[in-house]
């Protein structure tokens, strides 16, 4: 399909897009935690592959090249569009429940609805840094290997594989009421 | 090497990365420890929480939004941005520098608000430069019987096929040959001559025709399937298509070019797309090479209505009008040198002042054309230059036989321009052709390339 593109037929690149829109799209949704944001993104992304096409070798897998190119367009783009975090303090806020009260005792497990659970882990995704939750999601979200992580972040496996266990740890330290809800 | 257990390598052996040798030692922890085995469920519980967060689906209009982005950077690119080399060559869409490839160009002028009688002039010394260089190709030709090109002189073999240039090859400037002491030249016509070092103008390229005798461009309607009008190569050919929006229509034309193979000169219009008038209207312009097929299958799928509304004849401009749009200018020149080449009566007439430059011979042929005469300018030099000339506008067709005839016969002298289509509509919605125009049928000879100047500008 992409030597079609290469070869001129502007219709295999819409294949393309097709092809892997969904895949890039809901994975940037976890890495921007702003689905805005990542429609953005994905839609830059495209058009910046479609422009350094004929620079793919193929020695990657197309995904992760194109993921490589998403992810230096959601860094452009956050450095000019700086906006406000959203912070599990603002999902709560957002979802009228609070978890002041871990206690299981006085925090029933039916409050913690499952959009609830999502709302939260969202938030507390998006206060991990862009490092941490960027390789997360691409290791849970997108069951990507470490290596072909660290070929779309640039970083030695090594680092992705100590950034994942942070990044969970960190995590799992917001999350803990969920735990202890689930528990 | 002996490996150390830590929580880390807890976690990558969730993950199943970590090697057998990592993989006894969690293993064995695990076995040892309570508290290893509840750390792991936790990992285990991270790993279910994320990937029980919903799919997000991406909107269904980006793949629109995805092409109409590239068709947008393609046209009007960046200075930085850079398209694959690869696939704008192959689609047809490299840049050509300056117009002066061998075949024909298509000017395409697009104006954001304003008819382009109303626009002022473009500031883009890229600009000013095809203009001052056509400016000195008049002169020469007209101070030149012995007026030579040598593209035309050579073999089509030997030509490079139309659409694609070598790679790397700059487009290959016209070769005159002029006598300079029969150049009869005002002050004002030696300092037009001045052609910058970076300037090509574009190349004369073989007559080939004109207008259909028997189309009237202003009473068709959506639909009409109109014969094919001829065009000189050396002809500069103007369409103004109303437009719902014009980066719309900007994007939807490159496509269409790309789609034809035809080559666009997408830093002219870059240049343009950077400047505006005075009351904040814009010119766009981008040169692009055409063959006559090209161009047919272009115009015929101008047919979305939510972005062409409207084809008409650009009328008669007179030289005061044209001195607000250098890119017009331009077109006027180009057209003023095929006719005095030409030296054809034929339905556009250069204007005296031009004729001085160009030594055209031609004359006004019908009332309209003789009423625009009778314009008045404003200032002096606009006086000494006022006068009209008639741009010709190129249609798809389904008979071409007729047309293909006198191509295949060489020379002809140009149909006289309808009176009443000067200003008329072609059509009030997209024109949609009954069939595919072969402009070329099969077995005839490949007619000479197009030149032609689109003029687009936004529905009111």
């Amino acid at each position: 399909m992409i030597d079609e593109c290469l070869s001129g037929r502007t219709d295999a690149f819409d294949r393309l897009v097709v092809r892997y829109q969904d895949r890039l799209y809901n994975t940037l949704v976890g890495v921007l935690g702003s689905a805005d944001d990542a429609r953005d993104v994905v839609q830059d992304a495209f058009v910046h592959a479609y422009q350094k096409l004929d620079t793919f070798r193929g020695h990657s897998a197309f995904y992760s090249w194109l993921f490589r190119i998403a992810l230096n367009a959601a860094a452009s783009r956050k450095r000019k569009q700086r906006r406000p975090v959203s912070s599990i303090e603002s999902a709560r806020g957002e979802n009228g429940f609070e978890f002041a009260d871990p206690h299981p005792d006085s925090q029933p497990s039916h409050l913690l609805e499952r959009s609830e659970r999502q709302a939260l882990l969202k938030a507390a995704l998006a206060e991990l840094s862009d490092e941490h939750r960027t390789v997360l999601v691409l290791k849970e979200m997108e069951g990507l290997k470490y290596e072909e992580i660290a070929e779309i972040v640039g970083c030695p496996i090594g680092t992705v594989r100590s950034r994942i266990y942070r990044a969970r740890n960190e995590l799992r330290e917001r999350l803990h009421v969920l735990f202890q809800d689930q528990t | 090497m002996s490996t150390k257990f830590s929580d880390e390598l807890l976690s990558a052996y969730f993950d199943g990365e970590t090697s057998p040798e990592e993989d006894a030692l969690v293993e064995q922890a695990l076995e040892n420890s309570t508290e290893l085995r509840r750390r792991l469920d936790e990992v285990g519980q991270v790993s279910d929480l994320l990937r029980s967060l919903p799919t997000e689906t991406a909107p269904p209009e980006l793949p629109a939004a995805v092409r109409k982005q590239i068709e947008r950077e393609l046209l009007l690119p960046a200075p930085t941005s850079a398209a694959p080399r690869r696939l704008r060559m192959r689609s047809g869409l490299a840049v050509a520098c300056g117009a002066a490839i061998s075949a024909a160009a298509i000017l395409l002028i697009v104006m954001n608000g304003a008819p382009v009688r109303d626009a002022l002039p473009l500031a883009g010394n890229q600009l000013q430069h095809r203009v001052d260089a056509v400016e000195a190709e008049l002169a020469d030709a007209a101070g030149s019987p012995a007026f030579d090109r040598e593209d035309a002189e050579r073999p089509s073999a030997e030509r490079p096929p139309r659409g694609i240039r070598p790679e790397g090859r700059p487009p290959a400037a016209p070769a005159l040959t002029m006598q300079p002491a029969e150049r009869p030249r005002s002050a004002a016509q030696a300092e037009s001559n001045r052609v910058p070092a970076d300037s090509v103008p574009p190349p004369p390229s073989p007559s080939r025709g004109g207008f259909a005798d028997d189309v009237k461009v202003g009473t068709l309607k959506p639909g009409d399937v109109v014969r094919y009008l001829e065009t000189s190569g050396e002809e500069v050919t103007v369409l103004e298509v109303t437009v719902i929006d014009v980066q719309r229509a900007l994007g939807a034309l490159q496509v269409l070019f790309a789609k034809n193979a035809i080559v666009a000169d997408a830093e002219t219009a870059a240049t343009a797309e950077k400047t505006a008038s005075r009351d904040g209207n814009r010119l766009h312009a981008v040169y692009v090479e055409a063959t006559d097929d090209q161009l047919a299958s272009t115009l015929n799928e101008m047919t979305s209505p939510d972005i062409f509304v409207e084809i008409k004849r650009h009328s008669t401009v007179t030289i005061e009008e044209l001195q607000a749009a250098q890119e017009t200018e331009t077109a006027r020149r180009q057209f003023a040198r095929l006719q005095s080449r030409r030296g054809s009566a034929g339905a556009s007439r250069v204007a005296p002042a031009v004729n001085d430059v160009a030594h055209a011979q031609t004359k006004p042929r019908d009332a309209d054309v003789a009423a625009d005469d009778e314009r008045t300018p404003t200032d002096s030099k606009a006086k000494d230059d006022a006068q009209s000339f008639q741009v010709l506008v190129t249609l798809p067709t389904e008979t071409l036989q007729e047309s293909a005839r006198r191509a295949g016969e060489g020379r002809r002298t140009a149909p006289a321009a309808k009176s009443d289509s000067a200003h008329g509509p072609i059509r009030s919605q997209p024109m949609i052709a009954k069939s595919r125009p072969q402009l070329t049928p099969p077995g005839e000879q490949q007619l000479a390339p197009l030149r032609v100047v689109f003029v687009l500008h936004e529905q009111q």
